[in-house]
């Protein structure tokens, strides 16, 4: 199939983009997993949280096979998905679990911001809308 | 015979603004620079100069299509050509005639420039006044492309790198950004097609829409930090 015509544009604009944070972009993603690893510690005795973590630790394992930025819409997803549940361990968790929390969300807006891709910037723009503070 | 000759000079006019076009795209802005119809006078002069020799020395016989063809060509190849190339301090020099046409290649650059800078700065500060970069460094490129139709591939990442890096200019404010994005466009689109772009993407890309997305993004960066 041909190339649209400004396809070359938007490929060209991604790609400088992305070549230019990446490396900063790895990082974060590292400070993510690690405050998801402490976040699991603290809260040991609630299963299905702890599954859901789980599940948003091993998304962003994929960050070495796959692209930045579609582990980190999987991961955005699986997180605005459950977001109910996210609110409802924030009101319950202590200071430093909720601390933990309010980190890894920061830090995913901050990497959406960084991307400039459009669907990562929704996925963060509604999951900022949806926490709860 | 008159008409061989004006055929010959043509041809190598034309050849010369082939060059000129791939120099700086925008043909209407050409035939404002005196430099370039020296350029062009230079070129179809040679071919004039090279079908004379072509009839008087009987350098190529046949139909006088073919003898126009020789000398127009022959001409334009001896302009380009260097007899020897030598280093000065930590340059290149040629020596041969693509050294003299070389000359009046910088002069029609140099005037272009000017010429560009003169007239393009001030419509391109018109037609961008309005413009948010932010909302329209992806929107704005985006649409010129797809209209253009034929822009290479090459072209657009080329773009595509300067859009990016005044995107990263955390030194330069949202105005002078735009005003870049609009003076690179322009340079491809002419300002006509950039002035209509700019017109139909007006609610999308203009400053005194909503909030963009990135902005938005700040904002609850902000409420996090709390």
């Amino acid at each position: 199939m041909k190339n649209s015509s400004f396809a070359g544009f938007l490929d060209g604009y991604r790609s400088n983009n992305i070549a230019s944070i990446e490396t900063v972009m790895n990082y974060k993603i590292d400070d993510i997993s690690d405050l998801l690893g402490g976040l699991l510690e603290l809260i040991n005795d609630q299963p299905e949280i702890k599954n859901i973590l789980n599940r948003n630790v091993s998304i962003l394992k994929q960050k070495h096979s796959d692209d930045i930025i579609n582990v980190l819409i999987s991961f955005g997803e699986t997180l605005k998905t459950n977001i109910s549940v996210f609110n409802k361990l924030s009101e319950n968790l202590d200071g430093a679990a909720k601390e933990k929390l309010r980190q890894i969300i920061y830090i995913f807006v901050e990497l959406a911001k960084m991307s400039e891709d459009r669907r990562l910037i929704n996925i963060a723009l509604d999951l900022g809308s949806d926490f709860n503070y | 015979m008159f008409f061989q000759y004006c055929s010959t000079f043509v041809l190598g006019c034309l050849v010369a603004i082939a060059e000129l076009l791939s120099r700086y795209k925008n043909f209407s802005q050409i035939i404002k620079v005196f430099a370039s119809w020296v350029y062009l006078a230079i070129n179809g002069l040679a071919s004039v100069l090279a079908y004379y020799l072509v009839l008087q020395f009987n350098i190529a016989t046949g139909h006088s299509v073919f003898q126009i063809f020789i000398a127009g060509t022959s001409a334009l190849a001896i302009l380009r050509s260097s007899i020897a190339n030598i280093k000065v301090g930590d340059k290149q020099a040629d020596i041969g005639f693509s050294a003299i046409l070389q000359v009046y290649l910088n002069a029609a650059d140099r005037a272009f420039d000017q010429h560009r800078s003169d007239n393009e700065l001030t419509e391109v500060e018109i037609i961008m006044e309005k413009v948010d970069f932010e909302k329209a460094k992806l929107a704005l490129p985006t649409i010129c492309f797809t209209i253009m139709k034929n822009v290479p591939q090459e072209e657009q990442l080329r773009v595509s790198t300067e859009v990016n890096k005044l995107s990263k200019g955390s030194l330069l404010d949202n105005k002078t950004k735009s005003l870049n994005l609009g003076i690179i466009l322009s340079s491809m689109t002419g300002l006509k097609l950039l002035k209509k772009a700019v017109m139909v993407l007006e609610e999308s890309i203009s400053i005194n829409g909503g909030p963009t997305p990135v902005e938005r993004l700040d904002e609850i960066l902000n409420k996090l930090k709390k």
